[in-house]
């Protein structure tokens, strides 16, 4: 187990440098006048000219196009961020590690909030549609979950705007506090708690977009529990089905679950970059497509590296799960 | 001869007790003999057409492509025989230059000299060339957009950017992870090793941001908008093959080990025949699966780059980029043809291809009743 662990900790570096290397590569294709737009006003009047520009972007080892000026770049990104500095953000004027683990939380809130509703509804969903598998209900609840899923995340939300926010006028259209108070005056509790209505209408679009995949999945794990044997077994010495179903199968049921954590921890953290954007909620996954959209090296870089780090935890946590509450998947491969 | 004749009594009691006849038994034995004669593929048929659900996604997506590729020619002909005077042809891009008059009524909230806050109407009328916004009407069935064009026609036009996208992402997306998939599962040790590396590598770039990035890198090239529709298959492709490769590989280091792939062995079959002939014909069924499943994710992801203005731009349409005119507060409050008819075409195309693709799963599903 430990030799496991510590086999998937080396290949995890190989592969964040990996990571790196293309993201990096493909940021620095991208048109990155930031600094010249930036400065376009003090350019104009004279302040500082283009020297002073490239002076600047030499100092965050930006100054050459070429291939191997990429190259010298990425590797004085790489030093640095081995010795955990991952540069500052050109928006925020602030270290990226302190901006991402700022406005994380608010993701985290939103995302986990919705996660947890999520849970709730989907197994008992998928459980309930197994066991009466091919009646009305369960075609009814595949037919509505997966009219979810289909729905692109934008189009739903803007939906979602549309009804509650604008014609029924129940729930703001988009920020995160109300215009009246001022953000900075109250607490963090406050700022989340405070103004819940504005996050109800992105959890029900992460909530119902998500629902769909972790009922399907249910369902299909209960089905496979109900044909085996022990289930049969349980049947055959007279267990009444109320505790064949909810005491032998569904602990079964449970297990392949510890699998989606995989997929879980990225998006807990991660944010999600669409659904933020359309309610203007200024969480990270908005930070970072106006970083992407300006250009802000740094924090794309640092905002990348974070998410790919995050699915690799989560995928090594997962397995290493699986292998704990499923005795009988052996680890070490 | 007495045994003989207590047998004979037997079975015509049984016949008696039973109440299948002849005609009824050789109905099941014909079945039975019928069912035995089925090939896979056949039986596969059959049972995707008994679920409803998957022939009610394959109709929605036949719709959809008839809709998209077909629709323009169609309503030509339909044009010649259009006794009802109701259709017109409209452009992809040719606006309504008939003129409007828009009346714009607000509801704000002002100051009045006197310091008190009042309400009241903000009305303003503007007058267009085109003719924009126009509702439902015989000659616009969905009406016109922003820009006077005839929605249900771009709708149509807005079609073949998803689906062909789809369609093309997913084939190159299946070739690129069979070859590496196979490869590595197949010859194992060192070879295994780098490809599944690279596998990680690209599993482990967050999908979103990263089709961002580089549909921004296409934008500064500042290619021609009719072939960025090329290049954004191949972005796509670029980052997708890897859950593909992940599950040939996985499929085929199952398979290796079973006792046909050991009898091709000794009957000293060549490397590529024991591939192509042995191998892939019994990775295909999960591939065709995750293949239906993997046309609704691109079309979301397509969708969702036109959404954010970085897919196919101006003059040609995509779903994507209607939708994205919700983002003009006056267009989502007062003029839902805009972008909701777009939006559901969407979902029925990825509900479509979900569909279609849970009843393959269950139709290829060995341990599924015939």
């Amino acid at each position: 187990m430990f030799k496991y662990i510590v086999k998937r900790l080396l290949l995890s570096i190989l592969i964040l440098f990996g990571v790196s290397v293309i993201i990096y590569f493909l940021i620095r294709l991208m048109p990155s006048d930031y600094f010249e737009k930036q400065f376009s006003s003090q350019l104009a009047s004279g302040a500082i000219n283009m020297d002073d520009i490239i002076e600047i972007k030499k100092l965050y080892g930006l100054d050459d196009d070429s291939f191997m000026g990429i190259v010298k770049g990425y590797f004085s990104w790489l030093f640095k961020a081995l010795s955990g500095d991952l540069g500052e953000s050109f928006i925020y004027k602030r270290p990226v590690a302190e901006v991402i683990s700022d406005k994380m939380w608010i993701s985290f809130a939103i995302s986990g909030i919705a996660l947890i509703f999520e849970f709730i509804i989907a197994i008992p969903l998928g459980v309930s549609s197994a066991v009466k598998q091919y009646s009305i209900q369960d075609y009814l609840v595949t037919i509505l979950v997966m009219v979810g899923i289909s729905f692109p995340s934008f189009f739903f939300a803007n939906i979602l705007i549309k009804i509650f926010a604008v014609n029924l006028g129940w729930l703001p259209v988009s920020g995160q506090t109300d215009a009246t108070i001022d953000a900075s005056t109250i607490s963090t509790f406050q700022y989340l708690f405070g103004n819940f209505k504005h996050l109800i209408l992105p959890m029900v679009t992460l909530v119902v977009l998500s629902i769909g995949g972790m009922m399907r999945y249910t369902r299909t794990n209960t089905l496979e529990v109900l044909n085996a044997d022990y289930i049969r077994t349980a049947r055959a010495k007279g267990l009444s089905e109320r505790k064949v179903i909810y005491k032998h199968a569904f602990r079964n049921t449970m297990i392949p679950l510890v699998t989606t954590f995989a997929g879980i921890l990225p998006s807990l953290f991660g944010g999600a970059m669409i659904v933020e954007q359309v309610f203007g909620i200024e969480g990270i996954g908005n930070i970072a497509y106006n970083a992407l959209k300006q250009g802000d090296i740094p924090f794309i870089m640092g905002y990348n590296m974070f998410l790919a780090i995050l699915t690799i935890v989560g995928t090594l946590f997962s397995d290493i799960m699986y292998a704990v509450v499923d005795p009988r998947v052996k680890l070490g491969k | 001869m007495d045994n003989e004749q207590i047998l004979n009594k037997e079975v015509v009691e049984n016949n008696d007790l039973n109440t299948t006849s002849d005609d009824d038994l050789e109905e099941i034995v014909d079945e039975i003999s019928d069912v035995k004669q089925m090939s896979p593929t056949k039986l596969v048929l059959r049972r995707f057409f008994r679920s409803k659900l998957s022939v009610v996604g394959l109709i929605m997506i036949i719709t959809l492509v008839v809709f998209s590729f077909l629709g323009p020619y169609i309503l030509k002909l339909l044009n010649y025989i259009d006794f009802l005077d109701i259709i017109t042809i409209w452009g992809e891009n040719e606006p309504d230059t008939s003129g409007s008059s828009i009346i714009n009524e607000s509801l704000i909230k002002f100051n009045t000299a006197n310091g008190n806050v009042a309400f009241g109407y903000d009305v303003y009328t503007y007058y267009n060339d085109n003719n924009l916004y126009s509702g439902i009407t015989k000659v616009h069935w969905l009406g016109t957009d922003d820009r006077g064009f005839d929605i249900f026609t771009r709708l149509m036009y807005g079609g073949r950017i998803s689906l062909q996208i789809s369609l093309i992402v997913v084939f190159l997306e299946m070739l690129i992870g069979i070859i590496l998939g196979g490869i590595s599962g197949y010859f194992g040790k060192w070879v295994d090793q780098v490809i599944m590396r690279i596998v990680d590598i690209f599993n482990c770039i967050p999908t979103l941001p990263i089709l961002l990035i580089a549909s921004s890198i296409l934008n500064s090239w500042e290619v021609n908008e009719g072939n960025k529709i090329y290049y954004l298959m191949i972005i796509i492709t670029l980052f997708g093959w890897s859950g593909t490769a992940r599950l040939v590989r996985g499929q085929i280091l199952f398979l290796r080990e079973q006792e046909y792939m050991i009898a091709s062995e000794v009957m000293g079959y060549p490397t590529s025949k024991k591939i192509f002939g042995q191998l892939i014909p019994n990775v295909l069924p999960q591939l065709i699966v995750s293949a239906t499943l993997g046309f609704g994710s691109v079309i979301i992801y397509e969708s969702t780059l036109s959404y954010l203005g970085l897919g196919v731009q101006f003059p040609y349409a995509a779903w994507g980029t209607m939708i994205s005119s919700a983002n003009n507060y006056v267009v989502m409050q007062n003029y839902p043809l805009l972008w909701v008819p777009a939006g559901i075409c969407i979902v029925l195309a990825v509900l479509g291809f979900n569909f279609v693709g849970d009843g393959l799963r269950d139709a290829f599903d060995p341990k599924g009743k015939r």
